[in-house]
């Protein structure tokens, strides 16, 4: 059968950005996925665009035994270590690129994504969540918070709340909290009635077309809100959004929620609790930090509050780990010699941490989950920066 | 395929997860960063010494070849299998078995990352100072097999200088011991400098005992840009003259500055075409002065500026242009090929030279950077114009390391010689020596099963 042309310009991709990697390997120093395995070559970033290009030269999509190369391309946790160290120490290849365009060749192919992660797709394709069908009554609670729905209402602000924020109810004081600093705040701002996935999922799973479908939709939804600003909860659909709508950026202000504060308090200081300080760390989220640089803002942000005495872990900011759920893990499992997110957990109590603070809801159910495991629940907490804002300030 | 009983055999005392055959596994383990590549029939793990041992005895029964593999992050096809066979990663060899502070020494197995170990010993006040490039991710085991470098090597020396002893398995499966926790050791031959830079043809290490020396309590990092690179060149025996012993003194040629200007955060004066980076390391009490002493020797040598790192946040901006420069030189063209030479340090204004007339000759741009202070230099060439047929860079490649040799130089300084410079080794080393060292490798391997077809 003939090769249509989209699936050959994917190879194309895959050929043309794994010709420019030379194999140093310089990028397996920071890949979460090898450092957490037995750290075989197919699982770190240039073993993976290896094995790729091998599949094409050799044609072994289809073959029998596809779950191996499966499993290889879908391990990664597309945290972007990998593209910022070749930037750094070597070529300054973006093996992810590759990595995205094998995952859409593997979706053409019909080889992919893994099984829970195609549930994931079929439920993004019929109810716009990768969770499945949410309840008529799921926008009870931002009701009971009095906050606004838009596009019913005018306000300047669209807070994107995201699918795992409407789904989990362990984020729901997070999000609560959010609330209360940006009323606090003075910010006129108000909630969708109805969202739909940003298609983050779709994307890096590699279902372009599904990707494109909700892109569209969101794009429609947004321009008759009639905010002109969106302040997306989750760094996903941050990136998402900034980075893979198509001229979205030019027509409003994204801002990540963390930056968001951060830049308010700047211009409006805030008046803290005073008392014990507690150690304090905070865990970079890959889409916001790897992904986008943004490092400082909940840095200062925590540093602002008289409360919090902030402590760094081994691996933090640009060598920060990923939770484990990133890339699409959050929807299959995955051979880890030690789990991502227990190892976050293990530095944490390393520096004597008491909380982890975190930005991103899929790190904060990762690793809140991984304290539960690690039987930790009494020694350490973890939190959302916004429950740390709101805790710490003052009533009024 | 490998003959059914090895593999029985094999799996007898490995863990199934740790022998690896599936097609994407062997692919993986089939290259480094030479750009050589051969498919092996497994790739293997062993945990410990005694399988290590095993695997060579059954590897020699059946006269399967071996490679020994650490990080795979070689330039000269190390680790890369000439023929099949099987290759053996000493990744789950990654203990630091004893930091021994009072003895200035570290007990380490061949898997450690480099970095890792460096991390382990600065965080009780001592010092590894071997530092090549790929520290982050190569180990312990491939260094010592590589005699790998690095930028500290003008002051510290190289891996070599580094180790003490040793424990290797030999090809037939038995397993030596070589040197000692002492400074002062003359029992027996010194066997250990004969299994470094072997590039694991002559034995599989397993285990060594490293030197450390007390971590340096400060470092300063001064830039010095220069009007052409053959006077920057001719600054460097001076410095070194002058008894400064900087820790680091790499050049960067006009290319390079321009590849990596806007990384630097200094303002670069316009006429600069060649710069040294250089640090300088030990009581903080001291280094001032040694910054000003290096200042002036740069200065007499007509330096157009001189900049100092004001802290720490500017030196790590400067040594990440260094480390960057790589990735920036793919900006002005995207694919370059590598050579690693060493020559005399008086001799290295020869080379540039010699450099700009080969380019010329072959069509070829040629950028070198390096380590200056230690005659190490690191040439990138790539064809100047898409037209420019690629056989060119080939010979330009070739006549940038007669060029070498014609000035007392060497064809590998840090890279080893592996399979890309196997066929040149006669340039430097005679016929008589040649033979002597294929002796060697007959009388420890004489199956010839372990990493066959490199260094000789």
């Amino acid at each position: 059968m003939a090769k249509d042309s989209y699936q050959a310009d994917l190879e194309e991709k895959i050929a043309s950005v794994v010709a420019k990697c030379w194999n140093c390997n310089f990028c397996f120093s920071v890949c979460p996925n090898y450092l957490s395995t037995r750290g075989f070559q197919t699982q770190g970033p240039s073993g993976i665009t290896q094995s790729l290009l091998y599949a094409l030269r050799w044609d072994r999509f289809g073959r029998e035994d596809k779950q191996t190369l499966q499993k290889i391309v879908y391990s990664c946790t597309l945290c972007n270590a990998c593209v910022n160290a070749c930037k750094e120490m070597s070529s300054a290849v973006s093996l992810l690129d590759a990595i995205e365009a094998g995952r859409e060749l593997m979706v053409e192919k019909n080889l992919g994504p893994l099984p829970r992660q195609g549930k994931c797709l079929e439920s993004i394709f019929k109810y716009g969540s990768p969770y499945g069908k949410l309840p008529k009554n799921n926008r009870d609670w931002c009701r009971e918070q009095n906050v606004s729905f838009l596009p019913g209402e005018k306000k300047e602000v669209l807070l994107y709340l995201g699918c795992t924020v409407s789904h989990d109810i362990n984020l729901r004081d997070a999000v609560v909290s959010l609330m209360s600093v940006l009323k606090t705040l003075k910010v006129d701002f108000g909630v969708l009635k109805e969202e739909c996935c940003c298609g983050d999922p779709a994307r890096f799973l590699g279902d372009a077309a599904l990707f494109q479908e909700i892109a569209a939709k969101n794009i429609d939804t947004f321009k008759n809100s009639g905010a002109q600003t969106i302040v997306p909860l989750s760094p996903h659909c941050y990136t998402t959004f900034n980075k893979y709508y198509p001229n979205l950026a030019k027509d409003f202000a994204i801002v990540h929620y963390c930056e968001f504060i951060q830049n308010l308090i700047t211009d409006h200081p805030l008046e803290w609790r005073t008392g014990q300080s507690i150690k304090t760390t905070y865990h970079d989220p890959c889409y916001l930090g790897k992904h986008n640089g943004c490092y400082d803002p909940p840095r200062q942000l925590l540093d602002s509050i008289p409360t919090v005495q902030r402590v760094e872990m081994r691996h933090s900011r640009g060598n920060s780990l990923c939770c484990g759920g990133g890339g699409g893990r959050m929807f299959d499992d995955f051979e880890e010699e030690r789990r991502l997110s227990h190892m976050r957990i293990a530095e944490a109590m390393e520096i004597g941490a008491e909380v982890v603070v975190t930005a991103c809801p899929w790190c904060y159910a990762m690793l809140s989950d991984a304290v539960k495991e690690m039987s930790l629940s009494d020694k350490i907490a973890v939190k959302d920066i916004a429950q740390v804002v709101w805790d710490a300030l003052l009533d009024i | 395929m490998l003959p059914q009983k090895a593999r029985q055999l094999l799996l007898e005392f490995l863990d199934e997860k740790d022998y690896r055959s599936s097609i994407e596994d062997r692919i993986t383990y089939s290259y480094d960063a030479s750009r050589e590549s051969c498919i092996p029939d497994a790739v293997v793990f062993p945990k410990k010494v005694a399988h290590v041992s095993r695997i060579l005895e059954i590897c020699n029964t059946y006269r399967i070849p071996i490679v020994p593999r650490g990080a795979g992050t070689g330039l000269t096809g190390g680790a890369v299998p000439l023929s099949n066979g099987i290759v053996m990663a000493l990744k789950r060899f990654d203990r630091i078995i004893e930091i021994d502070k009072e003895n200035f020494c570290a007990v380490v197995e061949p898997g450690v990352i480099t970095a890792d170990l460096q991390t382990a010993v600065e965080n009780i006040g001592l010092f590894y100072p071997p530092d090549p490039a790929s520290m982050d991710v190569s180990t312990i085991g491939g260094n010592i097999a590589e005699n790998a470098g690095g930028m500290r090597a003008v002051k510290y020396g190289v891996t070599k200088d580094y180790v003490m002893g040793l424990e290797v398995v030999l090809p037939n499966g038995e397993t030596i011991h070589t040197g000692s926790k002492c400074v002062k050791d003359v029992v027996g031959y010194d066997i250990s400098r004969l299994f470094v830079g072997s590039e694991g043809t002559l034995g599989v290490i397993t285990k060594a005992i490293l030197k450390l020396v007390p971590k340096p309590e400060a470092k300063q990092t001064l830039m010095a840009f220069f009007p052409d690179i053959a006077i920057a060149a001719k600054a460097v025996p001076d410095i070194l003259l002058k008894g400064i012993a900087p820790t680091t003194i790499e050049f960067f040629d006009r290319y390079c500055i321009d590849a990596t200007r806007e990384m630097m955060g200094f303002p670069i004066p316009t006429e600069t075409l060649a710069m040294l980076l250089m640090d300088v390391d030990g009581r903080a009490s001291e280094i001032p002065a040694a910054i000003k002493r290096l200042h002036d020797v740069c200065i007499s040598h007509g330096a157009l500026a001189v900049e100092i790192a004001v802290d720490a946040a500017a030196q790590d901006q400067l040594w990440r242009s260094r480390r960057s420069l790589h990735g920036a030189l793919n900006t002005i063209r995207p694919c370059w090929e590598e050579e690693d030479i060493a020559v005399p340090i008086a001799r290295i204004p020869d080379m540039i030279r010699a450099f700009n007339t080969i380019g010329e000759d072959h069509n070829v741009l040629i950028v070198s950077f390096g380590h200056a202070g230690d005659g190490n230099i690191h040439v990138s060439l790539a064809a100047k114009h898409g037209n420019t047929p690629s056989k060119n860079v080939t010979a330009a490649r070739h006549a940038v390391l007669k060029e070498a040799v014609a000035l007392e130089g060497r064809i590998a300084a840090e890279h080893g010689i592996g399979m890309v410079k196997r066929n040149k080794i006669g340039w430097n080393i005679d016929h008589g020596t040649l033979s002597f060292m294929k002796n060697l490798k007959d009388l420890l391997d004489p199956h010839h099963i372990l990493n066959p077809g490199k260094v000789l």
